[in-house]
């Protein structure tokens, strides 16, 4: 049984300008221990996704559907107060994009990262305690506890923002662009402590990226989101050697790799508006393969035990 | 062939404010010896903070060096003022990193393009307009009519970076600094800004110096290499040969760092750096990698700062570990 | 683009119409204003007590009457410098002016008096007869008089009462007197004697009328005709003015001391006004000024702003402006002067933190690689952005400068020349209007001051999506 089930979701916002479709009938599941990678280009709608796993969802909610179960219970019909004080941060942790830069400046680390403990109730040195071996977990050594955030450098508070994602030992781990600020040698420690975490925690995460061979380091399945939708999932061997879908592809063909002479390649044209997104595939119209079909919505074809893909180009299969 | 730009023992030091009345000195750039020839790509390549940006900035003279000498086409321009530059700015100019923060909100397309003739004094109305529509072609922004009405925040992060290109080509410049073009837009449109970059410097003659911290776009889109550590130039020579054999150990290390797509990498560790980049305004003696370094001689790398040499024709290293030329084996 | 935008985003919030209507209604008023008032109207009129002799003190305004079901008279000043009707005669001229009142209140007046200024004759005096008529169309010669002839040596043209008017206090005037002990016993068969007459005044017999024994009020429309009769053609009369006293007067009532306090208040429309916008306007452009100065060139010049602004922001304000009341003497000028000297800074601390961001947005570095000179970059680059800030700080600064002004006022250290609305209050509290319950005085004024300090506000607030870039970056 999936740790986190997620069936239908949408999330639209209303703005001056219209309806941002930033979620739209969105479905997926992570196993227990597993980490799925939802992998797309700036303004698909992922931070969207974990935000309404979360439920910390702005004032402008046009659309909030669909549902999220957890671990067996179903989330969208819990009342806000026991979703607040019995899943969120209990149960799913979150740690956000930029996090690191929002940490409180007037606020020692360590009490940032024991705060939640000691409002359930902890004793003050039992927390302290709890904290310090948390940040010895992550990697650091215990004297940040009393540091204040701009004496840490960017890769410290990078894992002082994860040590507070894991105060209250969660089971889902929620990562939006947990590295996306930080050079690759400070990347790479990170995604080792993320690997070792998930290892030794038996942690389920859900990472989310722009950056596909970063995922690839982590994830044991993939979601590819492509303007508010999951064009195509399937686990890693499948997604990063063999994709199916013209945008899963080309996506990979335009990440530069150092060890082999193939030149990077790009799709052209700009992700759509999501204000308007077009009709039928939203790929269609930076799609190569674009032909007649494309202008209806494809259905999502499940081309083998492990791998889905959202486009007509597989209308023949089976 | 004369080198376009040439740098001669070039440094930056900034001074930095701490406490209430220490000031103490950020070297920024430290003692930078380098050449970029007429016509190629020369990536510049390091972490975050080891003094890219200075470097490109020195070249571009919008910064006083501390010391050293910085020439252009032969001619000396380390201490020439604004006004005595005027020449310089319409030979050289610069694409920025933050396509959100690089175009002035309050101009439209047609204002943003017009200004680099509008402070030259170049052409009349007509010749400005048509000058401003080609430009726009040439960086594939069509209808370009639509287009020079267009406020930037009406464009995508990949349209205003070509919206940069092509107010940097509006005077005809020989030398570009590109100072991260594409860090900050999507993955799937950063090679084909760079393809247009490298088909307008064919066109044009170009000479580019590319700032990078993506040493695999480095590869793909530069002749040759220069890898910086904290205000030193370590490693340079030819992109091709420093990624399939990387000689300093930081340059190494870099290269193992960086991730591919590939489904093994979750099944093992990961290649990193022990610790971080020091601050510049700590430095360490002599050379200063040699706090991460895995190749570390103590006695020797701590003790004396290695010279930049040539190991290999176009190769040159700085690091105790190559301290003679190599032979070809 | 940004002009149209601002305008077309303040009229899109509901505070921004407010306040966009309360603001045209107050240029209005100000424009009206500086129409029809002299210039020197603080010293002409306000300070000038003879202007107000024949006001009555301290009078709530007539709509009281409204609220009371005791209708008190209400005090009528009414003037004529034209005759309402000429009368020739074979060797003279009768001008008439005709005052007419439609008295409705349930007390007489508290007086009655007569004012004649500007008259010049050649050959003979002229001749005045005062003739009062009531509803009931019984009618009485109130009073006659002669202009006083020419003394020894005095010249043709004769010119008497321009300096200083004849005033005549009808209701205590002897020959008035029994001409309505005369007028009582033939006209309303009741006998007064003159003692009882003098002690009790006139006003009470020729307002109304005898009914069992008591007199009761007669309402209706009473006239006042004053003949005036002229013995050569170039004789000429200046003007003419009734007073019919009572306890209630005008709009907003007086003061303490007769002054129509209508007059005042309207004439401090435009002088807010222009203590907020002068103040507002001035200090934006040194404080803009200032800021980008120090934040774009930096160096000395910076340091040197920098401190002047954070002393002039450490100095209070209060014992500075009593000081230099002191020495210059209560003046506007030197006031708005002193009001901008110390709010400049303000804005340039904030102008010079946003000039230093916006310096190192790549779009100016742009700029400098492109070649632009440091004077281009700011009028180009630099100004633009800041400007809709600076346009909201200018706003914001206006209700400032009033209520500064009116705080002063308050103080006493008001530029007497020149009234407010901050004075009128001060010279009500100082009067004790508060406490004898002249809340007439008080009110209005401070209404006013909140009025236009809100409206200044509700403009600002209204302009905040306009402005903050924030709220303009979620769009
Ligand atoms: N509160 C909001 N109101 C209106 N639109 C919003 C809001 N938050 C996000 N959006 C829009 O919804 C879309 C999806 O946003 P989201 O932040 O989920 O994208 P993302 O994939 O996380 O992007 P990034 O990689 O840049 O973080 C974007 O077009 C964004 O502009
Ligand atoms: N104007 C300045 N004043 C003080 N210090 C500066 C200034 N400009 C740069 N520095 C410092 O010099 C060092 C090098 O900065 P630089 O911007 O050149 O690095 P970079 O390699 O371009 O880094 P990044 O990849 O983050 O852009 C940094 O430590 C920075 O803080
Ligand atoms: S359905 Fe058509 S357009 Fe959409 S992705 Fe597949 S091929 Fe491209
Ligand atoms: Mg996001
Ligand atoms: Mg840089």
């Amino acid at each position: 049984m999936p740790i986190l089930d997620v069936r239908n979701l949408k999330l639209h916002y209303s703005t001056e300008r219209g309806l941002v479709h930033a979620v739209d009938d969105v479905s997926f599941s992570i196993k227990e221990g597993e980490a799925l990678g939802i992998v797309g280009e700036s303004g698909c709608g992922k931070t969207s996704i974990a935000i309404s796993i979360m439920r910390l969802l702005p004032r402008n909610v046009a659309v909030y559907s669909g549902s999220v179960s957890f671990d067996g219970g179903e989330m969208m019909q819990l009342p806000a107060e026991e979703f607040r004080s019995s899943i969120r941060w209990k149960k799913i942790a979150m740690v956000f994009q930029g996090a690191m830069n929002s940490l409180n400046p007037v606020l020692r680390a360590g009490l940032q990262v024991a705060e939640p403990l000691i409002a359930n109730g902890t004793g003050k040195s039992e927390a302290e305690r709890r904290t310090r071996e948390l940040l010895h977990l992550v990697g650091l050594p215990t004297e940040v506890f009393s540091r204040f955030p701009h004496e840490l450098s960017g890769g410290m508070k990078q894992r002082v923002v994860i040590a507070m994602s894991l105060i209250m030992n969660p089971k889902l781990l929620i990562l939006d662009e947990p590295t996306s600020a930080l050079d690759v040698s400070i990347q790479a420690q990170i995604m080792n402590l993320l690997k070792k975490l998930k290892r030794e925690l038996k942690l389920s995460t859900l990472f989310i990226t722009h950056d596909i061979a970063l995922a690839s380091d982590i994830c044991d399945r993939f979601a590819v989101l492509y303007a508010g939708q999951i064009i195509e999932s399937g686990d890693a061997d499948h997604i990063l050697l063999a994709p199916e879908h013209p945008y899963t592809q080309k996506l990979l063909s335009s990440t530069p790799r150092l060890r082999s002479e193939y030149k990077p390649d790009f799709i052209s044209g700009a992700p759509p508006d999501l204000m308007t997104p077009p009709v039928g595939c939203r790929f269609h119209p930076r799609c190569p393969y674009v032909f007649e079909p494309c202008k209806t919505d494809p259905p999502t074809y499940s081309l083998s035990e492990l791998q889905e893909s959202r486009c007509w180009l597989h209308l023949n299969h089976q | 062939m004369k080198p376009l730009i040439n740098l001669q023992n070039v440094k930056m030091y900034f001074q930095v404010r701490s406490g209430f009345f220490r000031i103490q000195l950020a070297k920024a750039v430290d003692d930078v010896t380098l050449s970029i020839n007429r016509g190629e790509t020369l990536a510049l390549v390091g972490e975050s903070g080891s003094g890219k940006t200075t470097l490109g900035r020195l070249t571009l003279r919008i910064l006083d060096p501390t010391s050293g000498r910085i020439e252009f086409d032969g001619q000396n321009i380390t201490n020439l003022k604004e006004d005595e530059l005027t020449w310089f700015r319409r030979r050289a100019q610069a694409i920025f990193q933050d396509p959100y923060s690089s175009l002035d909100p309050f101009m439209n397309v047609f204002q943003i393009l017009e200004e680099p003739l509008k402070i030259h004094n170049a052409g009349d109305p007509r010749e400005r307009r048509e000058r401003i529509l080609q430009a726009l072609r040439e960086v594939r922004l069509s209808p370009e009519e639509e287009f020079a009405s267009k406020y930037p925040y009406m464009l995508s992060g990949g349209q205003r970076q070509r919206v940069n290109l092509a107010r940097a080509l509006m005077l005809k410049p020989e030398y570009i600094v590109a100072d991260e073009p594409v860090s900050m837009i999507d993955v799937s449109s950063r090679a084909e800004i760079l393809e247009l970059l490298r088909e307008l410097q064919q066109r044009y003659g170009l000479t580019i110096l590319y700032i990078t911290h993506d040493i695999a776009t480095a590869k793909h889109f530069a002749d040759r290499i220069a890898v910086m550590y904290l205000g030193r130039i370590v490693e340079y020579g030819s992109a091709a040969e420093i990624v399939k054999q990387p000689l300093h150990p930081y340059t190494i290390a870099l290269i193992e760092a960086v991730p591919e797509p590939d489904p093994a990498n979750r099944l093992r560790e990961r290649s990193s750096i022990a610790g971080e980049q020091p601050s510049p305004i700590k430095i360490p003696v002599a050379c200063r990698f040699h706090p991460r370094c895995r190749f570390f001689m103590p006695g020797k790398c701590d003790v004396i700062d290695p010279p930049l040499i040539e190991v290999k024709k176009g190769r040159y290293v700085a690091c105790h570990l190559y301290p003679e030329p190599m032979s070809d084996a | 683009m940004l002009r149209r935008s601002v305008v077309k985003e303040l009229l899109k919030t509901g505070s921004g119409r407010v306040g966009s209507i309360f603001f045209l209604v107050l240029i209005g008023i100000s424009i009206y204003v500086v129409a029809t008032y002299p210039l020197d109207f603080g010293v002409r009129s306000w300070r000038n007590p003879a202007v107000w002799a024949d006001y009555p003190k301290a009078a709530p305004p007539v709509w009281t009457n409204l609220l009371s079901n005791l209708r008190s008279a209400e005090h009528q000043v009414l003037d004529k410098s034209q005759p309402t009707q000429i009368l020739m005669g074979e060797t003279s001229r009768t001008n008439v002016y005709e005052f007419r009142t439609n008295f409705l209140s349930d007390e007489p007046p508290t007086l009655i008096s007569f004012t004649l200024a500007g008259v010049t004759f050649y050959e003979r005096s002229p001749l005045l007869n005062i003739r009062f008529i009531r509803p009931d169309q019984n009618q009485l010669l109130l009073y006659s008089f002669v202009v006083p002839g020419p003394t020894a040596g005095e010249q043709a043209p004769i010119k008497r009462y321009y300096e200083t008017p004849l005033r005549v206090a009808l209701s205590n005037e002897r020959s008035a007197i029994s001409a309505v002990a005369d007028f009582s016993r033939s006209s309303l068969g009741v006998d007064v004697d003159t003692a009882q007459l003098t002690r009790e005044g006139i006003l009470k017999i020729l307002f109304s009328s005898p009914e069992a024994g008591h007199f009761r009020i007669l309402k209706g429309v009473y006239a006042v005709q004053v003949a005036v009769e002229l013995y050569d053609s170039r004789d000429s009369v200046g003007s003419l003015r009734l007073v019919l006293g009572g306890s209630t007067f005008g709009v907003l009532g007086t003061d303490s001391i007769g002054r129509d306090l209508a007059v005042g208040i309207l004439f401090g429309f435009p002088v807010a006004l222009f203590i907020g916008l002068v103040t507002s306007t001035l200090t934006t452009l040194v404080g803009a000024f200032a800021g980008i100065v120090s934040g774009y060139f930096g160096g000395k010049t910076d340091t040197l702003i920098q401190r002047v602004s954070d002393i002039l922001n450490n100095i209070p304000l209060l014992p500075i402006l009593i000081f230099l009341a002191f020495i210059f003497g209560q003046n506007l000028f030197v006031i708005i002067f002193v009001l901008i000297a110390f709010s400049w800074p303000g804005l340039t601390v904030i102008m010079r933190s946003m000039v230093l961001q916006i310096k190192s947005e790549q779009f100016v570095e742009a700029a400098r690689v492109l070649g632009a000179s440091r004077m281009k970059i700011v009028v180009q680059h630099i100004f633009p952005q800041t400007a809709p800030y600076v346009l909201a700080q200018m706003i914001f600064l206006a209700p400032a400068a009033i209520l500064a002004e009116a705080a002063l006022s308050f103080l006493g250290l008001g530029d007497p020349s020149i009234p407010t609305w901050g004075q009128i209050l001060e010279s009500g509290f100082r009067s004790g209007a508060v406490y004898v319950g002249f809340w007439w005085w008080i009110i209005p004024p401070g209404l006013l001051i909140i009025f236009t300090a809100m409206t200044f506000v509700l403009i600002a607030l209204g302009l905040e999506p306009a402005v903050n870039p924030r709220l303009r970056r979620l769009r």
